[in-house]
């Protein structure tokens, strides 16, 4: 036993020789999780939420304004604030979990390309239910985008002088309103508390999820849907510009830089009110990867910038007339998965499957 | 040479066979069941379009989803028959088979100790393992055997040591032991467990458990061995392996080695636990039976011999090969590196048509699983594997002669990610082999 404690005292020395030697062991403030995910659910999804649900009453308002007087001003205003919801929801479509998974509001708002085929055939043979798996798109914001903005403003009102095509309006218009009632309310009364509280970084604790999700959209709906796939990327290297998302009222752009903003604002912890609070860039901090942190800041700014280069016009004209440009936003958007997806998670110690691992 | 035949061969207690066989097939059998309740067997063996086969195996290919089933149901009957000690032979033989099968179908799913338990199976089809406390002894008492020639039980706890061993000396690298990495990473996201948690993230408490790792792997099989510290070295095996079990997702291995180092224990334990255990039961207390033995089974002492030569080296081949192991990972599995590295990637595959000179990218979450993703983007023979196959793909939408190249960055131990391998090279052109890998690019610390 003697020789046995001597073995023990020997390694606990080494251990602490160890320490000495080779790093500075400056005692830091443990992260508050708790304090982050309270922040990004008071601050950011809680009001995200709300904004999203305000702005789709007030299009509710101006849609009953328009059946109500069928004229280009109100029509104006109609597919104004269109643009205003579309915005609002790039506020909130990265977090496709909890509340957001349970009514697909992914799925049911922002399926596209829209199949206007089938809408079409849909308000011709007044067929409403929406409800299907194989509807997704045939409904939600691309198939309002569609009916308001592919024809001209004149010929788009006359068109809705077809109580078909207001029936089937209403339909898209109250399933959305529905869905964003339905996250909304689930957040404010009991998942902002759940969120808030699941800490840790296992599969099931909130920034396990959230981070999941969120590199999930990055890359799928984002990356791809927003500007790789149009680009060409899935289909052999042929441009498909009419994939691209608001593909009728040519917004996609401004869609693609207002999400990453907001993306960029979640990694931040900037709350609707402009404050800076705790999120993925302190939790970083904390743990000594300032360097990390600094090139995840300066790749958001530069995918910006790149975005900002194609803002003018319509995404799917510049696809056509100027590729490059838009592949080199690409690349820039690419760039940045590399950090969120694996630095960020392999530097926080956030899984992201939930298998099995010893560690190889 | 005589020498050492004869004291290998000295008659022993078959207790502690018996136990191990019980205790290994219990938590097997529980393994399965979490595995199938877990819906791994969809996830991981019906869900995937492609599999990551291992080099020379090829062949192995995943049935149907009931067929799958089966397999499972099989293999954990297997472990229930081991445990019980019954139907023996047949258990043992088809547990190595069923567990051996499903563990060959995708590299995705690698894990040492997925690797430990099929070479334990293996080991016990050649032990008479269900001589002594099964229901085949109770059922029929005259095929009670008390004693068995020493290495039969020595087997075990070498292959047990080895396990340790190697796992200690992967340990003996600069990260590992300068560094405290990956501890100082993986630990301080562990900083929110009550009470230990602000412990957790110290740095300190990093270098602690690294130091502590390495040395318990390298010393716990030798201090099990000797009667004196055996008790002590149990309780850290408890500790340690509950340790890792708390902090990290590592599934069943922890109860696994806590079950399997049993073994290490005297028959005079093994049997006082044994009877407690047997008195449960409602049957009548039995006599001992004769003391029947094993004759020196020689063919079998040479089986064992080359098991285990190749033991002692495959680990060992990571030396033959050029660069920085944790990197290139050439000679990295099959070789007991248990939670050793932080690895991530993120690999974009790019395809050329040189008859249309376009190009575009793949959406490798179009073809494979989250996890075989992740697992794809840090080793560089499955970058390979799935650029073979999406030149199959291609060539089955008509594009004959694809160039596929692959633009991977990873990152190790919370280094900066940098190029795993050369982003020009068209890797249609490439095939695995067990030559070094040259279009693997350096790692560069410093970045």
């Amino acid at each position: 036993m003697k020789k046995f404690r001597i073995f023990i005292s020997g390694i606990v020395i080494l251990t602490l020789f160890s320490c000495a030697d080779t790093d500075n062991d400056s005692p830091k403030d443990n992260f508050d999780q708790q304090a982050m995910l309270s922040n990004l659910s008071e601050n950011i999804f809680l009001p995200n939420y709300a904004l999203l649900e305000s702005e789709v009453e007030d299009f509710i308002l101006r849609w009953e304004a328009f059946k109500r007087i069928k004229n280009e001003a109100n029509f104006i205003q109609l597919s104004e604030q269109f643009k205003e919801v579309y915005h609002s929801y790039q506020k909130v479509n990265y977090a496709e979990f909890g509340p957001a998974a349970d009514v697909s509001l992914r799925n049911n708002l922002n399926t596209f390309p829209t199949d206007t085929a089938a809408i079409i055939n849909n308000i011709q043979s007044g067929n409403l239910t929406i409800n299907t798996l194989g509807s997704f798109d045939q409904k939600g914001l691309p198939a309002i985008d569609y009916l308001l903005f592919s024809k001209s403003t004149s010929a788009t009102v006359n068109l809705f002088n077809d109580a078909k095509y207001v029936t089937y309006m209403d339909t898209l218009v109250d399933d959305i309103n529905y869905r964003v009632k339905s996250t909304n309310n689930s957040w404010k009364s009991s998942y902002a508390g759940t969120f808030s509280n699941k800490i840790g970084s296992d599969i099931g604790s909130s920034i396990g999820i959230l981070t999941n999700a969120w590199n999930q959209h990055y890359e799928r709906n984002y990356r791809d849907g927003k500007i790789g796939i149009p680009l060409g990327i899935r289909s052999l290297g042929l441009p498909l510009p009419e994939k691209a998302e608001a593909y009728f009222s040519g917004i996609s752009t401004s869609l693609a830089i207002k999400n990453l903003i907001e993306m960029e604002a979640l990694y931040l912890g900037i709350g609707n009110d402009g404050i800076n609070r705790s999120s993925f860039d302190d939790y970083l901090l904390a743990i000594d990867a300032q360097q990390l942190d600094s090139r995840i800041k300066t790749q958001f700014t530069a995918a910006e910038e790149a975005l900002k280069r194609i803002e003018s016009g319509e995404l799917s004209e510049q696809i056509k007339n100027n590729p490059a440009a838009v592949e080199s936003a690409y690349q820039e958007l690419q760039k940045l998965i590399l950090l969120i997806k694996v630095e960020m998670p392999s530097r926080l110690g956030i899984l992201i499957t939930y298998q099995d691992n010893d560690g190889d | 040479m005589k020498e050492l035949i004869k004291r290998l061969s000295g008659l022993t207690h078959i207790a502690p066979l018996a136990s191990f066989r019980f205790i290994f097939g219990l938590i097997l059998f529980a393994g399965v069941l979490r595995f199938a309740f877990k819906g791994w067997i969809t996830d991981l063996y019906v869900t995937p379009t492609f599999f990551f086969t291992y080099y020379g195996f090829e062949f192995i290919k995943p049935l149907g989803e009931v067929s799958m089933n089966i397999v499972f149901v099989i293999m954990g009957l297997s472990f229930l028959l081991m445990a019980i000690g019954y139907w023996y032979r047949f258990a043992s033989i088809s547990a190595f088979i069923t567990f051996t099968y499903v563990e060959l179908i995708d590299k995705t799913n690698y894990l040492n100790h997925y690797y430990f338990v099929s070479l334990v199976c293996l080991l016990l089809i050649f032990l008479p393992a269900d001589r002594f406390f099964s229901l085949r002894t109770l059922l029929k008492p005259e095929d009670k055997l008390s004693h068995v020639p020493a290495y039969q039980i020595g087997v075990l706890k070498l292959q047990l040591g080895i396990v340790y061993f190697f796992a200690g000396l992967a340990k003996l690298n600069s990260d590992w032991i300068l560094r405290a990495l990956p501890l100082k990473i993986w630990l301080p996201a562990k900083a929110h467990i009550p009470l230990i948690g602000g412990l957790l993230a110290k740095t300190w408490i990093a270098y602690l458990f690294s130091w502590f790792g390495a040395i318990y792997d390298l010393v716990i099989p030798f201090l099990l061995l000797v009667k004196k510290y055996r008790n002590i070295a149990y309780l850290v095996v408890i500790i340690f392996h509950l340790a890792t079990y708390f902090l990290f997702q590592i599934g069943m291995f922890p109860f696994v080695m806590i079950g399997a180092t049993i073994i290490f224990f005297s028959s005079e334990w093994h049997l006082k636990y044994q009877q407690k255990l047997l008195n449960l039961l409602p049957v009548k207390k039995q006599a001992q039976s004769t003391v029947e033995t094993n004759k020196i089974n020689r063919p079998l002492i040479l089986v064992f011999t080359v098991f285990f030569l190749f033991q002692l080296l495959f680990p060992l081949r990571f030396i033959a090969y050029p660069g920085k192991l944790f990197w290139t990972e050439q000679g990295y599995r099959f070789s007991w590196r248990v939670m050793l590295m932080e690895k991530a990637g993120y690999a974009v595959f790019h395809v050329t048509d040189p008859k249309t000179n376009r190009s575009w990218e793949v959406n490798n979450y179009d073809f494979l699983t989250l996890n075989q993703e992740k697992m794809m983007s840090t080793q560089t023979d499955m970058l390979l594997q799935f650029a073979h196959y999406l030149k199959k793909y291609y060539q089955t939408q008509g594009i004959l002669e694809p160039i596929i190249t692959v633009e991977c960055y990873a990152s190790l131990n919370g280094s900066s990610s940098q190029l795993l391998i050369d982003p020009t090279l068209d890797l249609t052109k490439v095939e695995d082999t067990f030559a070094p890998k040259n279009w693997i690019l350096p790692f560069n610390p410093n970045l």
